[in-house]
């Protein structure tokens, strides 16, 4: 069975880009080994029962934060405590176009922590975003699909702001090629590729006039000249 | 759609009693792009119909030959002293309008365009005055540098040169989101004209803070904060793009809107990166709640063995 087991990881770590994988299953076990959480009251205040990572009413019960980093970029911060742990993530953003899609896409979700039982409202300086699990969430659900739940989001976050940025550069690319080709002035022919240069049976218009583009198929006439643009 | 209508089909719809003759009780007022106002209205009777517009531009616009224009293409109508806080006014009588049906929709769908053909005036002196420069009998012109203050704190500055037009518009960006979305977009506007097919097109240059060498003496730029998000996209437009006819009609329509279609498409594509944020979001929910046991169905039974119906 454990030998199955290894071959699924093989198999997975082959998919994922080489240095993916060990981060994300170095974060996951070690966030399986810092959410053993137990409803612990405050010792200052009678009758309180705070999450004693934020509260720091006491040191004791506040353990050691671990960094767990991919790069310089991409990393997560664990601050565990006896009755809850503070998650915080730092998302890659390479260029100005992912700072912004990542603040857009990560305050869209703080703004519904509500219904993200563990996601905390604002992140810790520093980092992108902060889920904040204690005691009783952990009792209310399963531990280890809790942490599906944050790997899962940690690989699919990624992979949602690099779409959105594709997105955002086709459409930008349409946009433009639209408007501008509206503006070119003559019609201009691309050559069916069948025996270019020798003889040209059909051409395909790109009619482009001031009222948008349109497309024909012509069938030149025999023995009639044909120019064509250059880089074609 | 991706591209934009060049007329105001509001105001074509408003207009509709001109083209069917029919009396009606009109007071609206309608908005265009660029801060524009039309006010319709019928005032002393149901029958005699008055538009109204007004723009910030206005008088910049009466400099470079608006006047001439109204008088040509709408002169019969336009009647001396304009209402209250607006620029100019219209009157149509409806007992006294052309007679043929289509002659009406023609005098709508222009009525539609009043906007462009206001715009349309520096356009067309700035290509007159570079016919001169081609000209040899006449001596080169002085050419002028008109500034249209279209909108608060955005212009557009056409300047004719001895062998092209110039047009340049100072675009600005409220968010900082709306910056780097539309530096994306003016950057592949700039890269566009790579492609074989359309290097055709007018030459686009884009710059961010920094106005370009033919307006940088102007005193508004003097004092430019460096914090304001100010950009300059400039056009550059040959002969060819503004040939006599249709060729010119369409080119300039086109400059027109070119700021409202790149911030028309800025709003489209934040409005669809959050459709598509809502839908993750969704998603992501989904997978926490996998987290929660499902609840147990115990069935409960009277002491007697029947099942308990909640009624």
């Amino acid at each position: 069975m454990r030998a199955l087991r290894n071959i699924v990881d093989i198999f997975a770590a082959k998919r994922k880009s080489n240095t993916l994988h060990p981060y994300l299953a170095a974060v996951r076990s070690t966030l399986t080994a810092a959410l053993c959480l137990t409803n612990f009251a405050s010792q200052v205040v009678e009758r309180h029962n705070k999450p004693e990572i934020e509260a720091r009413s006491s040191a004791e019960v506040i353990l050691n934060p671990l960094v767990i980093s991919r790069n310089e970029n991409e990393k997560v911060l664990i601050e565990p405590s006896v009755n809850s742990i503070r998650f915080s993530i730092k998302i890659k953003q390479a260029d100005e176009i992912e700072r912004i899609l990542c603040h857009k896409f990560t305050r869209f979700m703080m703004l519904r922590a509500e219904h993200f039982i563990i996601l905390r409202r604002k992140p810790i300086p520093g980092y992108d975003i902060s889920f904040l699990i204690t005691n009783f969430h952990t009792e209310q659900m399963h531990k280890h699909k809790l942490v599906d739940f944050i790997i899962q989001f940690m690989e699919e976050v990624d992979k949602e702001i690099s779409e959105m940025k594709l997105s955002l550069k086709w459409r930008a690319r349409s946009v433009a090629h639209f408007y501008l080709l509206q503006s070119a002035d003559e019609d201009y022919a691309v050559a069916l590729p069948s025996e270019a240069g020798v003889s040209i049976k059909s051409f395909l218009i790109l009619k482009s006039g001031p009222y948008g583009s349109s497309r024909r198929i012509v069938y030149p006439l025999a023995g009639s000249q044909v120019c064509l643009p250059e880089g074609l | 759609m991706i591209l934009l209508e060049y007329h105001n089909a509001v105001v074509e719809k408003t207009l509709a009693p001109i083209v069917s003759l029919k009396e009606t009780v009109l007071d609206s007022t309608v908005v265009d792009f660029d801060g524009v106002v039309y006010h319709i209205s019928t005032r002393t009777s149901k029958d005699v119909i008055w538009f109204s517009l007004s723009w910030s531009c206005y008088n910049e616009l009466t400099k470079w030959g608006a006047t001439d224009m109204l008088r040509k293409e709408y002169g019969q109508y336009l009647i001396s002293s304009p209402e209250q806080g607006y620029n100019l006014t219209l009157e149509f009588d409806l007992k006294n309008l052309p007679s043929t049906e289509e002659e009406r929709e023609a005098l709508v769908k222009k009525m539609a365009l009043i906007k462009r053909n206001l715009l349309a005036q520096p356009f067309e002196h700035a290509f007159d005055q570079q016919a001169q420069f081609e000209d040899n009998d006449q001596p080169n012109p002085q050419p002028d540098l008109m500034q249209i203050h279209y909108r608060d704190q955005e212009a557009i500055y056409i300047q004719a040169q001895h062998d092209r037009v110039t047009v340049i518009f100072s675009t600005l960006f409220k968010e900082e989101t709306d910056r780097i979305v539309g530096k994306v977009f003016l950057q592949e506007f700039v890269d566009a004209r790579r492609l074989p097919n359309i290097q055709n097109a007018p030459q686009v240059l884009y710059s961010h803070k920094e106005p370009p060498l033919e307006i940088r003496h102007l005193p508004e730029f003097r004092h430019l904060k460096e914090s304001e998000n100010v950009g300059f996209v400039t056009f550059v437009l040959f002969p060819r793009h503004f040939v006599r006819g249709d060729v010119r009609d369409a080119t300039i329509s086109q400059i027109q809107l070119f700021r409202d279609y790149l911030h028309y498409h800025i709003k489209c594509s934040k409005a669809y990166m959050h459709s598509r944020m809502r839908a993750r979001v969704q998603a992501f929910l989904k997978v926490l709640n996998r987290a929660k046991p499902d609840p147990v169905v115990v069935e409960k039974k009277t002491i007697s063995g029947r099942n308990v119906i909640k009624s």
